[in-house]
């Protein structure tokens, strides 16, 4: 561990146990005479040990439930530690959730000032810094009316301006940002990294794994209250993707064995994994019904994790009520935000099916390679005919999957949302030659 | 804790005063609701006592019981949001790492400025209703904020009981309107029954209770032994409230 003036945060061994009690009157009970056996344990934290030097921006990652809020609230100071020791050198700020303390009953205005007696700040200091808060929470007239009225992302324009300008030395910075649009959220990293290079240090905790990467130096990996891996971001960052890809897995194939797949899918061969909820999804309109749809890999084994630049198959089993003379099926992929990545059909790909009469089935498999960064993507299948509506006005399925994409790799192919088919040419032009 | 309670004291008085000011905001007439329940209890007494059941001359019950009553309502309702203040103020408390005291604290200084008011409002009515201030009146204020001191106190003691078992706050509630009719508040001693009259020496509450009613009705300031008696609660309850808190502090953080 670094000397002392270097650390800003030093965690050594922090465990943190919660006690689950049936019954409060038992809680009591043990207060005043303990006895085993009334309360049921549970770790949230367990023998934790990291240290996060002055000026840089750690990130924490890991699922609901590794813990991760825990170990916030006990670096804050508002839960303390069942064993082991947090120091912490300088002032503390938290963007828990949404800014705490904060009275709807006031105005912005109002509750910078209330925030600023909150933390500890000398009278008049808020009114000094009230210009900068104000120009930057972008808030126009609602600066000056009831935060009752704000909408959620203007509440967290609010208190993240009011800390920023807190001058925090240690600033913990939570999901609570991910509410905010999306310039604003540019915004925020931008300030963050402004505040970093004055020497603050920020805690960063996300599930957008990829403003980890971006922002942060190291970051840490919890499970199950346990620390997995401190490294690199994106080492984490993959390391993290990989474990939710694999557990998805393992989950579906548990759920697999209880719950069999409907059996109008299971006849017809879409047997293993049907991602389909509610089958079949019913296009009466244009008299097709889907009854399952699955991913498998190249080996046409079922599977929804795949690594990036991998094979992934879509299959879609459809079925005709009624006589179809030119069916159709496309395909949507959407990622994290729901924002669609991709979308292409049958018909599109010049492979149109032929026509369908009433009662017969057609397996269409849409084979993908998985050049898309890594995390989760949602699919769903549209049914229509060439013709008709346009492909993205057809009855779509609900979102299946997710899809995970993964990457073992510690070096990335590329970065960004999709790997585009790249080929590389190289020559070395004279001065004289450049366009 | 008073080291707490002192390095945030800008904190506890402006939030103390802040919250006195803005425990209505949003209604049309403001700060004067703080003023309208003392007031409505005074014109309340008046009309009962000389009006509708005149009493025997010199008895004087309406000053009694207003001189009772507006002190008492002040503190009950203090015991109860000292009670209630952490789990009130959890959504500072889960956010912030401030002392759990300060909480407390702020909520009995609010109701410490409640306490002058009311007091005030119940001298003004002494006046009205006959009685002459004399120096002994300097001392209603002094028992006034000690009264505070003391549902303070219990609030220390409770506050943290009640994180672990809601129902405290609620109980409190309740047992604040029996207390009231075990404390010569409405009733005079002379009425009670012998035997709840024989152990009023064990109610706490007498004891202030007598030393803010007496100077404004018969002009003569509280004993000596009844403000060391007061001094000794409201310390006593201080400090088994600190203590409590403190071995709590843990438990009550996991539950807010």
């Amino acid at each position: 561990m670094a000397n002392s003036h270097e650390t800003a945060i030093g965690v050594a061994a922090l465990s943190k146990r919660f006690r689950l009690y049936r019954n409060p009157i038992g809680r009591i009970a043990d207060l005043i005479r303990p006895r085993a056996g009334r309360f049921e344990e549970i770790w949230s934290l367990r023998d934790v040990t990291f240290s996060v030097r002055r000026g840089e921006c750690f990130g924490i990652v890991g699922q609901n439930g590794s813990g991760k809020s825990t170990l916030l609230k006990l670096v804050t100071g508002t839960l303390l530690p069942t064993s082991g020791s947090i120091q912490v050198n300088g002032r503390v700020l938290a963007l828990l959730e949404l800014g705490g303390g904060i009275n709807p009953e006031l105005t912005g205005r109002q509750n910078v000032i209330m925030s600023a007696a909150l933390l500890g700040f000398p009278e008049g200091y808020a009114e000094a810094k009230m210009s900068e808060i104000e120009e930057f929470a972008e808030l126009g007239e609602f600066f000056d009316r009831p935060m009752a009225i704000y909408s959620s992302g203007m509440y967290v324009r609010l208190a993240f301006s009011i800390y920023l300008f807190m001058d925090p030395e240690v600033f913990i910075v939570d999901e609570a940002l991910s509410v905010g649009d999306v310039f604003f959220q540019q915004k925020c990293y931008e300030a963050l990294k402004k505040i970093m290079k004055a020497g603050t240090t920020v805690l960063f905790v996300s599930h957008d794994t990829g403003a980890i990467q971006k922002l942060c130096d190291r970051a840490l990996l919890l499970d199950h209250g346990r620390i997995e891996f401190i490294g690199l971001p994106d080492e984490v960052v993959n390391r993290y993707h990989t474990k939710l890809g694999r557990l998805t897995q393992e989950r579906r194939e548990r759920n697999d064995n209880v719950e069999p797949p409907p059996p109008n899918a299971m006849a017809a061969g879409v047997v293993e994994g049907n991602l389909l909820r509610q089958a079949p999804f019913a296009a009466s309109d244009v008299g097709l019904s889907l009854l399952g749809a699955q991913l498998a890999d190249s080996d046409g084994h079922a599977t929804t994790v795949q690594e990036v630049a991998g094979t992934i198959s879509v299959r879609a089993l459809v079925e005709a009520t009624r006589d179809v003379a030119n069916p159709n099926f496309s395909l949507a992929l959407f990622d994290r935000f729901g924002a669609l990545v991709f979308r292409t059909s049958l018909a599109r790909l010049g492979a149109a099916p032929p026509p369908m009469t009433a009662g017969q089935r057609l397996l269409s498999s849409f084979d993908l390679t998985c050049r898309l960064a890594v995390g989760q993507y949602t699919f769903s299948i549209g049914l229509g005919q060439t013709g008709g509506l346009s492909e993205e006005d057809y009855p779509h399925s609900p979102m299946m999957g997710p899809l995970f994409v993964t990457s073992d790799r510690s070096t990335s192919l590329f970065y960004g949302q999709v790997g585009l088919a790249t080929s590389i040419a190289s020559a070395s032009p004279r001065s004289g030659d450049v366009p | 804790m008073i080291g707490d309670i002192f390095g945030h004291r800008s904190f506890v008085f402006a939030n103390a005063w802040r919250e006195t000011r803005t425990r209505y905001a949003g209604t049309a007439m403001g700060a004067f609701w703080h003023i309208v329940q003392p007031l409505f209890l005074i014109l309340l007494f008046s009309v009962l006592f000389t009006g509708l059941f005149p009493s025997r001359p010199g008895s004087n019950a309406a000053l009694h019981i207003m001189t009772g009553m507006l002190p008492w309502v002040v503190f009950a309702d203090c015991l109860v949001r000292c009670t209630t203040s952490l789990t009130d103020n959890a959504h500072y408390l889960r956010k912030l790492p401030l002392p759990e005291t300060l909480f407390v604290a702020r909520t009995a200084v609010s109701a410490g400025l409640m306490m002058l008011l009311s007091l005030a409002l119940a001298a003004m009515a002494a006046v009205a209703f006959g009685a002459r201030p004399n120096w002994s009146w300097l001392t209603v204020p002094i028992a006034g904020l000690l009264m505070i001191g003391f549902a303070f106190g219990l609030g220390l003691i409770l506050a943290p009981i009640h994180v672990l078992l809601r129902d405290t706050g609620q109980a409190i509630g309740v047992f604040s309107q029996f207390w009231m009719w075990l404390t010569p508040v409405v009733l005079t001693p002379e009425v009670m029954p012998g035997a709840l009259r024989a152990a009023q020496p064990w109610n706490p509450a007498f004891w202030f209770v007598q030393a803010i009613r007496e100077p404004l009705v018969s002009g003569q300031a509280a004993p000596i032994v009844t403000w060391i008696i007061m001094l000794s609660l409201v310390s006593a309850t201080l400090l088994l409230g600190d203590r409590l808190i403190r071995r709590l502090r843990s438990d009550i953080r996991d539950l807010l």
